[in-house]
Order: structure tokens, then sequence, then C-alpha cells
């Protein structure tokens, strides 16, 4: 079941990843192996045919997809077997961008990864940052920014996190395609992920923290 | 030779007197001369100026388009209705129009002459055409390719995923952003008379497999060119497209303005007896931020390799923007080491 799973997800075949999660979840597979095993292996090959050019973007997008709606199907098992969460996250692309592909994908990433993921969207003010921030009390803050006009975005967030003495209570990463590592450094950011898998990566670093 | 006429034989695949340069031209332009965008795009007096002020500061080189209404990205999807946001220094955006595939069955066509912004683009075209001084021609609004029109009103993550769970709707959206840009062309035509060329932006099928470009981009990119047999067909695709090269020529365009991820030398040896190649100096690290000298031996380099035998264009692969130090640097490496015929090591 794991194997046939896993192998629909590298196949792109929604329609049987979903039979087979359905399936899985009647027959009482453990939800963990379902994310370890199936989900989060065949994302990887996804990935992986991706670097090789073997798939292109619409293939990382219904990867992102098929990841989301397994962890909606799972979520209620996984809540009722007291699964641990690896922290809380607010997520958004920043004022004047629309762009979500990349943040759809790192969301659907970080999930799997145990994340409680909140999506703030896309073009979100300052303002809302700060003020989810103060309701969520997330361990992270994520932003993507993927033009170079919106990339100050970035800072004033941050800024306005520290005006409100906030800062110190929430890490923050930012990413997105024009931003490096040392723009990262140099608005104040704790973390920059380069892509998908590095977020995740980072991500756990940051709760070490 | 003028520019544009060095450009005109590149693209009919022969040698000019030298290898040709032409830069995309975009709204950053207006931010050249301290313009905000908006301005630029409706002040048609202001944009004249803005666009003849940037051909007297570089008289070495072509624009793509010339002198043009240049309303960014946008009027065709704003006459869907898409909101338009305008920003002070950079190109509009706009937001999609459709939520889920099925609403994609409310769709029409739009009447260029009473839908969005195409109207005043029109104006805008015709004021351009009657104000011009005469030794400028005017070229078209540079139009969207199907794919790229599709993504603009149902979102690119959208779209690509419909085109594994809705197929059957996204040659739906298709048709109509065909039949769109068709009666887009044939609008602007109406209006000024036939034009000479016409410039396609597309950079979707650079991210999708060749089976979904054989399914979803080359029938309807193909229907668009043919529809307009008599002009110089131009294509930017500022994406990798290594793995479609041949069948991207075969939709019809004569000149191809390329990624800097796609491999010059190959790019040439595959498709360039068949169009002419305009490209493909890298964008940001090298156009934008790179010293002229760097960007002299980068030139010297493309120019070596796609020069010889004409049917080429140096220029950039990707973005439209670079400081006026850097198009200096690319149309004084033209005339340096791009005199015809060029000498092959």
């Amino acid at each position: 079941m794991i194997a046939e799973l896993r192998d629909a997800f590298v196949n792109i075949d929604s329609n049987r990843v979903n039979e087979l999660l359905k399936k899985a979840i009647e027959e009482n597979v453990s939800p963990r192996d379902i994310i370890e095993k199936a989900i989060r292996k065949g994302a990887d090959e996804v990935g992986k045919k991706y670097e090789a050019c073997e798939y292109f973007l619409p293939e990382l997008v219904m990867s992102g997809e098929m990841m989301k709606e397994a962890i909606e199907m799972l979520r209620p098992r996984m809540q009722a077997e007291g699964a641990t969460s690896s922290g809380k996250i607010v997520f958004g692309t920043v004022k004047g961008d629309l762009h979500d592909i990349g943040k759809n994908i790192v969301i659907s990433m970080l999930s799997v990864a145990g994340f409680e993921i909140a999506d703030l969207g896309v073009d979100v003010p300052s303002e809302r940052f700060v003020s989810e921030v103060k309701e969520k009390k997330p361990d992270i803050v994520c932003m993507s920014s993927l033009l170079t006009h919106t990339m100050p975005e970035l800072k004033i967030v941050i800024d306005e996190l520290m005006k409100n003495g906030m800062r110190s209570r929430v890490k923050v990463m930012v990413g997105g395609r024009p931003l490096t590592q040392e723009y990262a450094d140099s608005i104040g950011a704790d973390s920059y992920g380069r892509d998908a898998y590095e977020a995740v990566t980072k991500a756990k670093e940051l709760m070490k923290r | 030779m003028t520019p544009r006429e060095r450009f005109m034989v590149a693209a009919s695949l022969k040698e000019p007197d030298q290898v040709p340069v032409a830069f995309l031209r975009s709204t950053y332009d207006a931010t050249r001369i301290g313009l905000n965008v908006k301005d630029y795009i409706f002040d048609y007096r202001k944009k004249l100026s803005a666009q003849i002020k940037l051909h007297e500061r570089f008289p070495g080189c072509a624009f793509v388009p010339g002198l043009n209404p240049d309303f960014g990205i946008v009027p065709e999807a704003s006459a869907f209705g898409a909101e338009v946001f305008y920003y002070e220094k950079e190109p509009p955006m706009c937001t999609p129009v459709i939520s889920n595939a099925e609403e994609i069955d409310n769709l029409k066509v739009p009447d260029p002459h009473r839908d969005g912004l195409l109207p005043k683009l029109l104006e805008s075209y015709r004021y351009l055409i009657e104000n011009k001084p005469s030794q400028h021609e005017v070229d078209p609004q540079a139009i969207r390719g199907p794919l790229d029109l599709a993504t603009e009103l149902r979102g690119v993550g959208p779209l690509l995923s419909d085109m594994y769970r809705h197929p059957e709707y996204v040659h739906k959206l298709l048709n109509i952003a065909t039949q769109t840009e068709i009666d887009f062309v044939k609008a602007m035509d109406e209006v000024v008379g036939e034009s000479r060329i016409i410039f396609m932006c597309d950079d979707i099928p650079g991210l999708i497999s060749p089976k979904f470009f054989e399914e979803f981009g080359f029938p309807y990119m193909k229907k668009v060119f043919d529809a307009f047999n008599k002009k110089l067909k131009i294509y930017h695709n500022c994406k990798n497209s290594m793995h479609i090269l041949e069948r991207l020529a075969d939709t019809g365009f004569q000149v191809f303005n390329f990624s800097f991820e796609n491999r010059i030398a190959e790019t040439k040896r595959r498709i360039g007896k068949r169009v002419c190649l305009m490209g493909n100096v890298e964008p940001i690290g090298i156009f934008l931020k790179g010293s002229p000298k760097e960007i002299d031996d980068i030139c010297r380099e493309q120019i070596k390799v796609a020069g010889p035998n004409g049917a080429y264009v140096l220029s950039v692969g990707g973005g439209c923007y670079g400081p006026d130090q850097s198009m200096d640097a690319m149309i004084s490496a033209a005339s340096k080491y791009g005199r015809y015929p060029i000498a092959v090591d």
C-alpha cells in the first residue's frame, strides 16, 4: 500500500493518490508511515526528477497540492493520535507581491515536516504580519518576495516587529527568487531558505535555537 | 545602415554590415528619465518624449518594439476585468480573474475597442503614429502569448495544476486567449494600418514539459503567428527552452529572443539556420551589475559563437533593464567585434 501510494504520487496521479489515502486511513495505516514513507519520499522523488529536467513546474505544483491534500486528509487522525507539532509558522508573500507558487510549495513541504502553518496569502501588509504574530504567537514568521521592488518590504516587517516589541519572541525566515543569504543577513532576518527543501531544514534549525 | 535596418537584415537570416544590437523596451524606460510609470503609460506626450530620448541617447542600437504604446504586460488581462496595480518604478501587474476552472465557461473574448485598457492603448498608438518625428518608426504593443495570457487570467500555479486536473478547461481558456491576441493585433492594424512586426512574449513554454508544450503551447502559438503571415514575428522567452527548441521554432517566428539559461552554441546549432537568434547575455549578474569590461568580454564571446553567417542580434537574455554603461558597453562590443565577415577561430 505504501509503495503503491508513493508510486502514484511520483506519477502525479492525484486521483489514485486520493483513493489510496482513503484506503490507508480505513485500514488504519499509521499517518506517520503514510507521510514519511509515501508522501515525503514521493515528493523527494518528484524533486529529483525536477532537478534532472524530467519533470517541470506543473509537476512541482501538483506535488505541492497533493502534499497539502494528504495532510488535510490525515490531520484528524494525526490529532487523534496526539502527533506533536514541529512548530507554528505564520507565512505570507509581502505587500505589493502577488506571487504564490514558491510560497505554496514551501508551505506544503513544511506541513509534511509537521509544522502548523497559518497562510496569510499574497500582498500581505506589514501591519497584518504584526497583528498575526500578536494573535497566533508563532515560532517563526516566513516571508516570500519574488520581485526586486518588494524586497524592501521584508525589512519593513522586521522593523515593525521590532517597534512592536515582538522581534525577540519570533524567528524570521525569508525566501524568494531574487534573495540571497547576504541580503537576508543585511535586513536582520534569522534565516534564508534558497528553496523548499532548504526552507524545511532551516525551519527545523530555527526551532532548536 | 541604421540599427533598425541591421536588425531587419539579421531577421531575414542574412549578414548586415555588423552584428546588430537590440534591447527590449519596457515601462522601466520611464524611470530612466524620472517619470512615474503610471504617468508614462497614460500621458502619451511624455511617453513619446521618453521613448525618443532613449533612442537619441543610444543611437547605436535598435529597440524591440520601436516607439510603441508600452502599456506593460496587463492590457489584454485588463480587458477581462483583471484588477491592475500600478507602481512608481516597476511595470504594472494584475490579479487573476478566475478562481476555479469552471469559471472559464463564463469568459468571453473581449472587444479591443471597448474593454479594459485596450481602447486607451489604441488611442495611445494612434497618438504615437500621428505625432512621431518622421525618422522614427512606430511598432504595435508587445502581445502576450496564449499561455502567458492564460496564466494571467487564471494564475500561474492554478493553470499549471489545471493541466493535470482539468485539461479540457485549459484548452477552452487557451482558445479564448488565442482569439483575444489575434483580435488585439487586428484592432491595432485597423487603427493605424498594417504594422510590420508582431512581438510576442511568453515564458510559460519554458516551464512545462515537451509533452505539455505539444498539447497546450504549440497549437495556440502557431495559430497566432499563422494569422499574421506578412509580419515579421519576434518571440521572447526568458526561461530555459532547450527542451523544446525545435518545436518552438516550428511555431513560425523569425526572431527568437532567448534566455540566458539556454546554451548559445547549441541553440545556434539546432535552430540558428531557421531563425534569427537574439540574445543572450545574462541579465542580472552581468548586464545589471557587471562592469563594462565584463560585458565586453561576454559580448565578444557571444559574437564569436553566434555571429558567423549572420542571423544574429546581440542582446540580453531576459530582463528589460540595464544601466546606461552596460548598454554602451554592449553597443561598443558589437561594433568592435561584430563587423562582417566575422573570423571564426
